[in-house]
């Protein structure tokens, strides 16, 4: 490879990030983050010293009282605040012994902020549709924000761990509307979310289990629903001839919803709520690494047909689970030039460019 | 620090947080992970933003943190690669050339294993030399040559590379 290869091929990457784009810098949680690490290397810096000193002063002590540990400290622990923030505080508690607080910034459509975590997306004002709360949530190290916008209707939430522990989450009221807001371990096995109004349980939300990661909310049910069957059907798999790798993708679906799965040594989860579609939709849902995309379509769809650039065709068969038809498959995504869907009987019903949905 | 420094630190932020996103997605295919690195870097670079100012090379520190930060989330977790997010392909029907080659080139260089991938990033994106590159990622020059010539057959083979690449 030549310097002007390495050259263009620079230049061909900073052409392609040119497309991705970002919202505006969010300048206050940064520096607040950055604050609060300033104060914690201060605070372990004095913590330091203290301790030398302490050792030197209080060692016969310690030696008393070595056979008495303390007990661990809680998981968590979510403090109950009142029903307006104050200096836009919406959540407050510990984590693993350490204190947390969230916050909300930002205006009308604000975001929720923690120290030591970036901040969240902008939550809105309200949650999507009829849920009883829209969770967003944020952080990729040892701790997840979750925080989100909550109905009107809903007077408190609690969520229940694998273990049978239950919180109660509080909303409170921030600029006229009302949110939750927690920091919690990033591995917390949370088994279930209900939402009450002032009379009685209105809906409740069974989250998928995240192997590595925070449970998946995607899919409220009303109280009262019976639980959904649970179902683990394999959609596609493939293994390039000479690429070295597998992959393969599969859905699950139960009172979370619908997920699709893709592993193949890179991980791709994309869940939404089971819905019955109309009968000739075809969908995107996921588009994970290695060109693998996977989508949706309604119970009229038996195959998909990909023409791609270079003028090879495929045939996709569609899954059918429940109602719902599940396709995925393998290709660059560029190297996709259209897609036409038929019925089991041969009939063309739905097409598009680019990949299917 | 000084109202003087805060300013400073607030003109650097504002003008390399797209470029530090960017980076970030280069490094994770996942536009979310990559404005959480973009945070985490400028949040660090805040909290020592005095002593950085002395030492004089704020974009090197900034780009050394947010590649630890993206490292250490496999190292801390030993957690598979999550590619969660879209690439951007609004692959309309009078799609250009010019934007088949960005999205084939990004879905491409998202189909390295991430070691490669970084390696690409730095060394041909940011114009990093091998020393640096080996440096910010922890290794030898020698794996980084070994990487790069990887990663870079790999993309001749998924892309049509060979006429502009040899």
């Amino acid at each position: 490879m030549t310097g002007h290869g390495e050259q263009d091929l620079g230049q061909r990457v900073d052409r392609a990030l040119a497309t991705i784009t970002s919202g505006p810098v969010p300048a206050a949680a940064i520096v607040a983050w950055g604050r609060a690490i300033r104060r914690r290397r201060r605070l372990a810096g004095a913590a330091a010293v203290a301790v030398v000193t302490a050792v030197a002063v209080a060692l016969p002590g310690l030696l008393f009282t070595a056979g008495h540990p303390k007990p661990p400290a809680g998981p968590l622990t979510i403090s109950k605040l009142g029903p307006v923030a104050r200096s836009s505080v919406i959540g407050s508690g510990t984590a693993g012994g350490r204190p947390w607080t969230v916050r909300l910034a930002g205006g009308p459509d604000p975001v929720a902020t923690a120290a030591g975590l970036p901040a969240t997306a902008r939550l809105g004002t309200r949650p999507a549709g009829s849920d009883p709360v829209t969770f967003h949530i944020a952080g990729s190290g040892t701790q997840r924000l979750l925080a989100g916008p909550v109905s009107p209707a809903v007077a408190y939430l609690t969520m229940r761990l694998a273990g049978g522990t239950t919180y109660r989450l509080w909303p409170v009221a921030w600029h006229g509307h009302r949110y939750v807001g927690l920091v919690v371990p990033w591995n917390l096995q949370v088994a279930r979310f209900t939402a009450y109004a002032r009379h009685g349980e209105l809906a409740f939300a069974i989250p998928f289990p995240v192997a590595g990661g925070f449970p998946r909310v995607a899919s409220w049910l009303r109280a009262g629903t019976p639980l959904p069957p649970v179902s683990s059907t394999p959609v596609a798999q493939g293994n390039p001839p000479g690429e070295g790798y597998r992959w393969e993708v599969d859905v699950q679906i139960g009172p979370w919803g619908t997920c699709l799965l893709a592993n193949h040594g890179y991980l791709g989860l994309s869940c939404r709520p089971t819905l019955s579609y109309p009968p000739n939709t075809v969908t995107s849902a996921m588009h994970a690494g290695l060109g693998v995309h996977a989508g949706i379509t309604g119970r009229a769809v038996a195959s998909i047909q990909l023409r791609l650039r270079n003028g090879k065709t495929g045939r996709l068969k569609v899954v059918h689970v429940g109602g719902q038809g599940f396709f995925a498959f393998s290709v660059l995504s560029g190297q996709v030039a259209s897609w036409t869907a038929y019925t089991a009987a041969g009939h063309a019903v739905n097409s598009g460019t680019g990949p299917p949905g | 620090m000084d109202r003087a420094a805060e300013a400073e630190f607030s003109g650097f932020m504002h003008s390399r947080w797209l470029q530090l996103v960017r980076l970030g997605f280069a490094l994770t295919g996942d536009s979310g992970l990559a404005e959480d690195l973009a945070q985490t870097a400028l949040a660090r670079a805040y909290a020592s933003w005095p002593k950085i100012r002395r030492t004089g090379d704020p974009d090197a520190y900034v780009r050394r943190v947010l590649v630890n930060a993206n490292r250490s989330r496999f190292r801390k977790h030993r957690v598979a690669e999550q590619l969660t997010g879209t690439v951007p392909e609004p692959v309309p029907q009078e799609a250009t050339r010019d934007s088949d080659d960005r999205v084939t080139l990004m879905a491409a260089l998202l189909s390295l294993p991430p070691r490669q991938r970084s390696v690409v990033v730095l060394r041909f994106w940011l114009d990093m030399t091998e020393t640096q590159v080996a440096e910010a990622l922890g290794c030898s020059v020698g794996n980084v040559k070994s990487q790069a010539s990887r990663a870079l057959a790999t993309l001749r083979a998924r892309m049509d590379l060979t006429e502009e690449m040899s």
